[in-house]
């Protein structure tokens, strides 16, 4: 029998009240388009993502989504790249994304980390103005504006190697082994990591190919992972996650404008924060894979039973709304539990406040191998100022009982430190590495 | 001519020794000849980090015209290299820029790519030296125009910066830290030993027509 989790009461009572108008603003996109001026834009973002709701559970706080600090649009279509926070982590993400994991060469040394980063550095710098990088050919792939963020992640051996491993944070260490995991090496841990995201399929690519091959030698690709959304249209401005299973994925967010910043950076509770990484994150990458073939045989009752919320509009079982807050003790009239002991949205409420994350997850549908139909699943990527305090607890209970297991498999599993923000004149990683 | 025709160049090591040890000879004299030489140390130490292209006016004290390069890098490697960028003559008055020095090769020189008769391209000295108008610039890119570094001491890394010190015709210097960059392109396919530093003749393929 599924162990029944520990109920919280007021768990529920941290909800921030969507501003009025809430999913009737006008398309970020059409904003965007509209070349309307920034304050407007922030406007519409925050009643746009109000109506973004989440399957998860993981956190009960319905969140106004105003642009964050550093990552205001200068243009259109562009995301600044200068700021203490580097882009990509509270931006509304775009539909298109790429990461890549990168190793350092053997006997690679502080010097190399920094040259790496002063490679970066420019070459983001560019690519997020939307110019070529400077050694780059085919500059105008670059030249169509569409939100591109490219966020850097460094993982123990980025520290091993910068001699700094007594200055890495406790959290910068493989995950847990989780029952459910069946691990491909394929999927590893590596020293470095690019986000690279942006509206448009081109935009990442090339991105993402000026990145990995202007690293060379510094810098070795050893795998990438392609993913994507639904792409935000001017019709559909608010338009939700969904996996390829249907279900409205990573909704309910901690707010990104501020009250839940301790929980999402580094530095912003945590009054002696780990060198360097003040204004930093943690990412966790987990590659899900998804069996296509077994979810069919599911009925929409049952995939709703399995996640505890409505497939139509992503609402709890026990409302009609997605920022219903679910009603766990509810009993249907045979007295069953409305929302399942073994669902995925109570199996990933938190238990504790702290025990929230912000999930910015892309579905991947790779070219089938072997006799497979399909290669199918999600990159769960969360962001989070400690993952071992706020995403291991989740992560553990989903992992003891989650209807959800049946049909999903984590095959990759990595952890990163997202390095802080470059300000002006800055290096990427700067303060760490000084 | 076309920017993406790969032009290729000749080792120094397939030089002459009595053609390399006269171009090395001009190079001393013109360190000698120019003070301004001397700021090329602390121009790369004090670039701004995280900058793509740095300049510095030239450290005399007399007013003089600021040329920059801006966007520019130097490809990786070790041996012969060269840089690129964009040249921009801020000042009211035309500069030719005629030569040069570095902290990280022994010789500098400004060459072109030109498209032979046979439709080959060959790498020669740019004659007069690269002109730019008042207020004005010029691209330097592989397959055109470009700044040749030729005796490199040691091999340049990705991420690195080289100093470059460039001279006008008036002797005015101006000093550049340039980044190091990994680059596919700019080939050298090193050819035969050829007599003489002008007029290298080259392994490119012949352009089609």
């Amino acid at each position: 029998m599924v162990p029944h989790p520990p109920r919280r009461p007021g768990s529920d009572e941290q909800a921030v009240t969507p501003p009025a108008g809430a999913g009737h603003g006008p398309g970020r996109r059409a904003v965007l388009r509209g070349g309307l001026v920034a304050a407007a834009g922030v406007a519409a973002t925050a009643a746009v993502s109000s109506c973004q709701v989440g399957s998860n559970g993981s956190s009960t706080v319905a969140t106004t989504r105003p642009a964050a600090a550093g990552s205001e649009p200068t243009d259109a279509a562009t995301v600044a790249f200068r700021g203490a926070r580097q882009a990509g982590v509270v931006t509304d993400p775009q539909p298109f994304a790429a990461f890549v994991g990168l190793d350092l060469p053997k006997g690679a040394d502080r010097d190399t980390c920094r040259r790496l980063m002063g490679v970066w550095t420019d070459d983001i710098e560019r690519l997020m103005a939307a110019r070529g990088p400077l050694t780059d050919l085919e500059a105008e792939l670059a030249q169509v504006p569409s939100r591109l963020t490219v966020t850097v992640g460094v993982g123990p051996g980025f520290y091993a190697a910068a001699d700094l491993r007594a200055h890495a944070p406790s959290w910068l260490a493989p995950l847990p082994r989780f029952s459910i995991d069946r691990l491909d090496q394929a999927w590893r841990q590596t020293d470095v990591v690019l986000q690279v995201r942006a509206d448009s399929p081109v935009a990442v690519a090339h991105a993402t190919r000026r990145l990995v091959v202007g690293a060379d030698p510094l810098a070795n690709q050893v795998w990438v992972q392609r993913g994507f959304r639904e792409p935000l249209t001017a019709t559909d401005a608010g338009l939700p996650f969904r996996n390829q299973f249907g279900q409205i994925d990573g909704t309910v967010q901690p707010a990104t404008n501020g009250p839940d910043d301790p929980l999402l950076w580094i530095g912003a509770g945590d009054p002696k924060p780990p060198k360097g990484l003040a204004g930093g994150t943690s990412m966790v990458i987990r590659r899900i894979a998804m069996n296509m073939d077994t979810w069919d045989r599911a009925d929409r009752v049952a995939r709703e039973n399995a996640i505890g919320r409505r497939l139509d509009n992503g609402a709890p079982l026990t409302g009609t709304k997605p920022t219903d807050h679910p009603n766990l003790q509810a009993k249907d009239a045979l007295g069953f539990p409305v929302i399942d002991d073994a669902s995925h949205l109570r199996r990933a409420m938190p238990a504790q406040p702290h025990e929230r994350i912000l999930r910015a997850p892309y579905a991947y549908d790779d070219p089938p191998v072997g006799s497979a139909r399909t290669n199918t699943g999600l990159v769960f990527v969360a962001f989070q100022a400690d993952p071992v305090r706020q995403f291991v607890p989740i992560q553990t209970r989903l992992a003891e009982a989650d209807l959800m297991n049946i049909w999903t498999t984590p095959i990759g599993s990595s952890v990163y430190a997202v390095l802080p923000g470059a300000g002006a004149g800055e290096t990427l990683g700067q303060a760490l590495l000084s | 001519m076309s920017r993406s025709t790969l032009f290729t160049h000749v080792t120094l090591s397939a030089i002459s020794p009595r053609a390399r040890l006269t171009a090395t000879v001009a190079v001393v004299g013109c360190a000698f000849a120019l003070s301004g030489c001397g700021t090329s140390t602390s121009a790369a130490d004090t670039a701004p980090a995280g900058s793509g292209a740095s300049s510095t006016a030239p450290a005399a004290a007399a007013p003089k015209a600021e040329v920059t390069l801006d966007s520019g890098w130097v490809k990786a490697g070790s041996g012969m290299t060269a840089a690129f960028g964009t040249i921009t003559n801020h000042s009211s008055v035309p500069v030719t820029l005629v030569k040069g020095t570095s902290d990280k090769a022994g010789m500098v020189a400004l060459h072109t790519m030109e498209k032979q008769t046979d439709g080959t391209m060959k790498m020669t000295e740019k004659k007069g030296g690269f002109l730019i108008p008042a207020g004005g610039n010029l691209s330097l890119n592989p397959g055109g125009d470009h700044i040749m570094l030729m005796e490199v001491s040691g091999p340049l890394a990705n991420g690195q910066k080289v100093a470059l010190n460039m001279v006008a015709t008036d002797g005015t210097t101006f000093a550049w830290s340039v980044p190091v960059r990994s680059f596919a392109g700019a080939q050298e396919t090193y050819a035969p030993a050829v007599p003489g530093m002008t007029g290298m003749t080259s392994t490119a393929p012949a352009a089609t027509k």
